[in-house]
């Protein structure tokens, strides 16, 4: 920039400069210890809900037939990417906040394809083991079904059922967002790095 | 303890910069509040990460500019309505003079939310003090775009502000 072009810009940075009411620092703290708070909450669910995800896993493999152990099998699978989303998640968004414009951007992006992908195999897992649940319970009616646990098939299948359910509404909501999200990122994109101009100006136009 | 002490001096010395880096990327008032929060939670997070190769200014901007661009992005999809006045709070009556100052302030931060986000990132910065040098690095651009893009940014203040 040339000095008068830095005086203009200057006399601008005066005015957007202009003296704010002071911050009340305390408040300010106080918000963000419960955001904080509000925050670890949401990762701890996150991370339970991989955990709950890997037992079911487990427990439906260990029942013996083959259309369980299919759907534990990616219960397990679901389980274990949704605990590691949860981590990377959380760990990339402190990245992204320190990278440079451009590689911020990058990572937002990575996020959010990441967050449709968690969402789209979870919701196949869960409308899966819906319809798979429903099936084996009018396949197999008799009431004593074989089990670690001694229930009737249908006292422990609702249980599992309400749980893909919500599993179901979750990543439902969560696609729509990412999507939303994605959608926002690439619409911005173009705007925030434009093609750039032959090179060999020098920027000042004086 | 340390770290607490540390972003209470922070907050007290460059919390208006933050305040001001919302204020240009978002005119609604609770929205901008949420941006802000959002902003100060990613500086807490962020500082212990500080290594201290790059002005703590640097750091800051650095970290209120990715997640304005976050927000930016996420309101993108979002169907809004019409945007709404600043309502910069204001408690007693200001002597002329303050009131002409913030009319002005008032003036130039919609004249900045304008602008394109290519242009908006460098004038932002700018206006904070920070050099072109300083600008590229954070955006991760030459310092010769970073000139070009103040120079077509200035053209359009200009026409924004109507002078």
């Amino acid at each position: 920039m040339d000095i008068d072009e830095g005086q203009k810009w200057s006399a601008l940075a005066t005015i957007w400069q202009t003296p704010a009411d002071a911050i009340d620092v305390a408040h300010v703290q106080r918000q963000l210890h419960r955001r904080a708070r509000n925050a670890a909450i949401l990762f701890a669910v996150d991370l339970a809900q991989g955990i709950v995800q890997i037992l079911l896993g487990l427990f439906l493999l260990y029942r013996g037939d083959w259309p369980s152990r299919l759907v534990g099998i990616s219960l397990l699978l679901f389980g274990g990417f949704a605990i590691g989303l949860a981590l990377w998640t959380r760990f990339a968004m402190d990245r992204a906040s320190l990278a440079n414009a451009d590689g911020a951007f990058r990572v937002s992006i990575r996020q959010a394809e990441a967050g449709i992908r968690w969402a789209i195999s979870g919701y196949c897992v869960a409308a899966t083991g819906i319809v798979l649940l429903l099936v084996l319970g009018y396949a197999h009616a008799d009431p004593a079904y074989r089990s670690l646990v001694p229930l009737p098939y249908w006292e422990k299948a609702v249980f599992a059922i309400a749980y893909l359910g919500l599993l179901l509404w979750r990543c439902t909501r969560l696609l729509r967002e990412n999507r939303r999200y994605l959608r926002g990122l690439h619409a911005i994109e173009d705007d925030l790095f434009p093609p750039e101009p032959a090179m060999g100006l020098s920027g000042a136009d004086g | 303890m340390a770290r607490e002490e540390a972003f209470q001096t922070l907050l007290g010395e460059h919390g208006p910069m933050l305040a001001r880096i919302a204020a240009s990327y978002e005119a609604d008032p609770a929205k901008r509040q949420e941006l802000q929060q959002d902003i100060l939670a990613a500086v807490w997070r962020s500082l212990p990460s500080f290594r201290g190769d790059a002005s703590i200014r640097t750091f800051l901007a650095r970290i209120a500019h990715n997640r304005a661009i976050s927000h930016v992005a996420r309101a993108a999809a979002e169907p809004r309505m019409a945007e709404l006045d600043e309502a910069i709070p204001c408690g007693q009556p200001s002597p002329f003079d303050e009131i002409e100052r913030n009319d002005q302030q008032r003036r130039l931060m919609a004249a900045v939310r304008t602008l394109p986000l290519s242009a908006r990132e460098p004038v932002v910065l700018t206006l904070e003090g920070f050099t072109p040098r300083e600008i590229a690095a954070m955006l991760g651009l030459t310092a010769n775009s970073v000139s070009i893009r103040l120079t077509r940014a200035k053209e359009m203040l200009r026409a924004a502000l109507g002078s």
